[in-house]
């Protein structure tokens, strides 16, 4: 009972939404937006053809291979670079001294102002969108990783050390698992930054991706293409949040309070 | 060949922390031996100095003045020759109670690890356990697996802080006969911290009676009782008010001489 009132609430509410959309268009009789209906054409259309045929149509998974790849390409980067430096910052005091006011000076600095430096630096083109995505990930993945790493109970060293572990087993054996709860944490935050960055990124002349079509979109005033860009995006930030709760939950089994 | 030279031994061992601008005495000067296979409880008041004196012995904290020895040679730090069981048991949270406990050997790259780990879940009863996670056991269980972790390390003195002090009373109880049974069949050494007069009356060869401000040993008592021992027995009964009234003189001598 309780499953199908969640159910019944959960999508009654977006259903709902669409037929007010619809409502609107139609009453309003504006031609700048397109009507429910109209979107799940160019939906269609985008992902098997058939309708519009045009330079669009069956095109969605050149254009969701290239953004994931770019999403993922910056987000692996700023992981790779971010939970190893998260884990000297936090643990090691030179590091700490050395990084942590430049990192605390960079870090207020929106990503989206890198966007003019990064396009000199790295041309317009999908390289430019890679780093905005690394800039994006980064942050969250390294704060949260210091602050994963500063949490550990100092019960859990002495644990360690009178074991027979130091040095640099402890990051391995000890500090890398006790800090991974907030890794994750960073991961997931980071995940969410990156998809919103990819778009951004990817309205500076890079001809596909996702972000690119919405950018075409409003170029030729097609609100359908826009909206269609847009759905995709967020179905498949869902799709790929979820994946990372799963593995979340998976390597984490042994913590019940971080499942998400 | 008997060896002559003291087990462990405590040679006028005095700590000052420093707490901002002030400077506190926690140890004054004790001077403590403790012989191979002996059992000693240390009991006091909080504040007396009993649980930094454990962490010494185990090379957690330096002392400002003496030092402490186990047949001659001085602690330099934390080693696997001393394990502590701490009250909030310090398990690795991600680590199966079987790794827990294969921790120590496998750190010393030992290849029987997983034998060894298997003979002392045994020795603690939780074979059927060896898979679990701490998350998933009771506060006695935690207990019974870091008993276990130190003793598969082949500690030779086991520092116990307080171990039984988070359980209920029937757990307590069962502990305590489960670690006189450990402590028999395996002549390991114990320094034993409490602040309960019945659980030191039961476990201890020597109960070595501590008092504040600052810390230092007030009197050496041996336990002359049989094992195994019987709470309800009327010598039991003597013993421990005999000890009761040691640890309490002081604290009434000082009362009187504040009221005078």
């Amino acid at each position: 009972m309780e499953r199908v009132r969640a159910i019944v609430l959960g999508a009654g509410f977006p259903l709902a939404l669409i037929v007010l959309w619809h409502a609107a268009v139609v009453s309003s009789g504006t031609k700048l937006v397109p009507t429910p209906y109209m979107v799940a054409v160019m939906i269609r259309d985008f992902s098997f053809g058939g309708v519009y045929d045009d330079a669009f149509s069956g095109t969605i998974l050149t254009h969701l291979a290239a953004s994931m790849a770019r999403v993922y390409g910056g987000f692996l980067l700023a992981a790779l670079v971010g939970i190893p430096l998260g884990l000297a910052i936090g643990k090691v005091p030179l590091f700490r001294q050395l990084l942590d006011p430049t990192l605390s000076l960079l870090r207020p600095i929106p990503v989206t102002a890198w966007l003019p430096l990064s396009m000199v630096f790295f041309g317009l083109g999908p390289r430019s969108a890679v780093f905005l995505v690394f800039l994006g990930a980064f942050y969250p993945i390294l704060l949260n990783t210091i602050f994963g790493v500063r949490s550990v109970d100092p019960r859990l060293f002495e644990a360690a050390n009178m074991l027979g572990c130091d040095g640099a087993s402890l990051f391995r054996k000890i500090i890398l698992p006790a800090a991974l709860p907030s890794i994750f944490t960073g991961l997931r935050l980071g995940h969410g930054f990156a998809w919103i960055l990819i778009v951004v990124g990817e309205m500076t002349g890079v001809p596909t991706g996702l972000g690119s079509v919405i950018m075409d979109g409003r170029t030729l005033s097609r609100a359908d293409l826009v909206i269609t860009g847009m759905i995709i995006i967020g179905v498949a930030g869902f799709l790929c949040d979820r994946l990372i709760v799963a593995i979340n939950n998976r390597v984490l089994r042994w913590s019940p309070q971080h499942h998400g | 060949m008997v060896d002559r030279r003291p087990f462990l031994h405590i040679r006028d061992v005095s700590k000052t922390f420093t707490i901002g601008e002030e400077r506190v005495e926690a140890l004054h000067h004790v001077d403590l031996i403790v012989d191979k296979g002996e059992l000693v409880c240390l009991i006091g008041a909080s504040g007396c100095g009993k649980s930094t004196l454990l962490r010494i012995v185990a090379g957690f904290e330096t002392p400002t003045l003496g030092d402490v020895r186990v047949y001659d040679a001085p602690i330099t730090g934390p080693g696997s020759d001393r394990g502590m069981v701490f009250q909030d048991y310090a398990l690795f949270p991600w680590m199966s109670v079987r790794q827990n406990i294969a921790f120590g050997p496998t750190q010393k790259g030992l290849k029987d690890a997983p034998d060894i780990a298997g003979k002392y879940l045994e020795m603690v009863g939780l074979s059927k356990f060896a898979d679990r996670f701490p998350y998933q056991l009771s506060g006695g269980m935690k207990q019974r697996v870091a008993i276990a972790r130190v003793l598969a390390n082949e500690a030779s003195i086991l520092l116990m802080d307080e171990p039984f002090g988070a359980l209920d009373a029937l757990t307590r109880e069962q502990l305590q006969d489960e670690l006189l049974e450990i402590w028999t069949r395996t002549k390991v050494t114990i320094l034993f911290v409490t602040h309960s007069v019945e659980e030191a009356t039961l476990l201890a060869d020597r109960v070595v009676v501590m008092t504040a401000g600052p810390g230092r040993i007030e009197s050496d008592n041996r336990v002359r009782l049989a094992r195994p021992r019987d709470v309800s027995a009327p010598d039991f009964n003597d013993a421990r008010r005999a000890l009761t009234e040691r640890l309490t003189s002081h604290v009434r001598r000082r009362q009187l001489r504040t009221a005078a």
